[in-house]
């Protein structure tokens, strides 16, 4: 019986997404009639695969951008989380600078980060890491700070004596749950930025490159076939770090 | 004969407040004490005191005659809350404190298969602490404490919050561990009948500041009866000590 609903549950999704892409390609061709307007779902198909290589390389390099930002973030958040989190004085001493910083939208840096860096990977990789840095950094605090004290004193009372140790052996992996999903909300928020980093013209491949580019050409097939791969290769990584997640937070990690 | 652990006049100010009075007390090697008292009373702190986690304000604790220096595994302790690693199985949580120590594989297994087996949690090796019930954390705990040979074993109200038949269970078992073990035991419960049925000695402190008022023998054989008569003089001693603080913290 349970097999049978669970069965029932997945036709009704199906169904819904099938609708809505029968809709959308019925409303494209007989009520809007033009593909700059809105591009049919056949034409948008065409255009993901119409354009051979050129995809993977564009994704490899929105990738290369994400996982600069993404790696600087995870190394630099996870530094300045823990010390803020695990020492009081580092909590007072990072947050006025921490609280002040956050709210400036990443992409507000733009311009600094052509003139410190340039017009190049690294560049982009900026922008995200901007993006990315904050989720890590509160959620690595707050793990820090809620390290339950009596895992502390337990290590403590089994000769696990050093903060380096305690750290190590016992606030990091206590933490760890917090840190991943502070990752995951990052890689969210990173790859939203990644369209915007790659907007002013950092790299000659690139999702977010080419969907302005095609939008400059009025290509408009091609830029729903890029939002496409955006969103999916977004939901699949999405996907991935819950399952991350759930394993941190049983201890399986 | 020496006592293992000397207590010496040890007294505990929070700000103002006086928590603990001149507490002396000697434990004999291989002892097992008990201390009772109402909520509030200092126990735990007393035992946290030995432990190292908290300074006295005065006095001293001597372990084997030498003062003790912040806490160590020379002094195990056994948490009333669940304080196992939820992020390591049963056997990482059992080996932990022998790792920390970098002792070679081999004997780290030896010394974990050794320890899990004698708190009866064969087969339980590989799972988490979210795995298993709350009479299995408070074995593991045991298990991971006795695996780094403490000269002494702190408890602080261990089985508190177990239900009543695996509570009387773990009391047995603990007294067959004791018994294996030879382990000198400062046991802190509220529960008169639990500090009775498993102890040498039980200490009776009073609330406000925390004093020992009297420390009683049980010179009742072991294996006891939980309702044997003989522990009932001392049962009523006790109550009608407990019950004189118990008026007294009403009259306040």
């Amino acid at each position: 019986m349970g097999h049978k609903f669970r069965e029932r549950k997945y036709v009704i999704e199906i169904s819904s997404l099938v609708t809505f892409l029968v809709a959308w390609e019925l409303v494209a061709r007989f009520l809007i009639k033009s593909e700059i307007k809105l591009p049919t779902l056949s034409s948008t198909i065409l255009a993901l695969f119409g354009g051979g290589y050129k995809l993977i390389f564009d994704i490899g390099i929105s990738m290369l951008h994400l996982s600069i930002g993404l790696s600087l973030a995870i190394l630099i958040g996870i530094l300045i989380g823990s010390l803020m989190g695990w020492f009081k004085i580092g909590s007072r001493i990072g947050d006025p600078i921490m609280e002040l910083l956050r709210p400036i939208p990443p992409l507000a840096w733009i311009p600094f980060a052509i003139i410190w860096i340039g017009l190049n990977h690294q560049s982009a990789g900026f922008i995200i890491f901007i993006g990315a840095f904050f989720p890590i950094l509160t959620n690595t605090y707050t793990g820090f700070k809620n390290v339950p004290p009596i895992l502390i004193e337990s290590a403590k009372v089994l000769g696990c004596n050093n903060g380096t140790k305690l750290i190590r052996h016992v606030a990091l992996p206590s933490s760890l749950p917090f840190i991943v999903a502070g990752i995951r909300i990052s890689v969210g928020v990173g790859w939203m930025c990644v369209v915007a980093a790659e907007m002013f013209g950092v790299s000659y491949y690139g999702l977010g490159t080419w969907l302005w580019q095609y939008y400059a050409l009025h290509q408009m097939n091609k830029v729903m076939a890029y939002m496409i791969v955006l969103g999916l290769i977004g939901l699949a990584m999405d996907r991935c770090l819950r399952f991350l997640e759930r394993r941190a937070s049983k201890g399986e990690m | 004969m020496n006592a293992k652990l000397s207590i010496e006049g040890v007294s505990k100010r929070f700000k103002d407040k006086l928590v603990l009075e001149k507490i002396d007390i000697d434990i004999m090697d291989g002892e097992f004490v008990c201390v009772v008292g109402p909520s509030g009373c200092g126990k735990t702190t007393l035992l946290r005191i030995i432990a190292g986690l908290e300074e006295p304000s005065e006095g001293n604790i001597l372990l084997e005659g030498r003062e003790i220096n912040g806490p160590s595994p020379d002094r195990g302790m056994i948490f009333q809350e669940y304080s196992l690693f939820p992020w390591k199985t049963v056997r990482k949580n059992v080996s932990f404190g022998l790792e920390i120590d970098n002792m070679p594989r081999e004997e780290i297994n030896r010394t974990v298969e050794k320890y899990i087996k004698m708190v009866g949690l064969s087969g339980f090796e590989e799972h988490y602490p979210n795995e298993i019930s709350g009479g299995m954390k408070q074995r593991v705990a045991i298990a991971r404490a006795l695996a780094k040979d403490p000269f002494v074993f702190l408890m602080d109200e261990p089985f508190g919050s177990l239900d009543a038949q695996t509570r009387n269970m773990l009391q047995d078992e603990l007294l067959s561990i004791w018994e294996k073990t030879q382990k000198t035991i400062v046991f802190v419960t509220h529960s008169v009948d639990e500090a009775l049925y498993i102890s040498d000695r039980v200490a009776v402190m009073s609330a406000n500041p925390g004093r020992i008022t009297k420390i009683i023998d049980v010179n009742v054989e072991r294996p006891r009866e939980r309702t044997d008569l003989k522990i009932m003089r001392e049962r009523k001693e006790i109550l009608d000590l407990l019950e004189v603080e118990l008026k007294k913290l009403l009259i306040r």
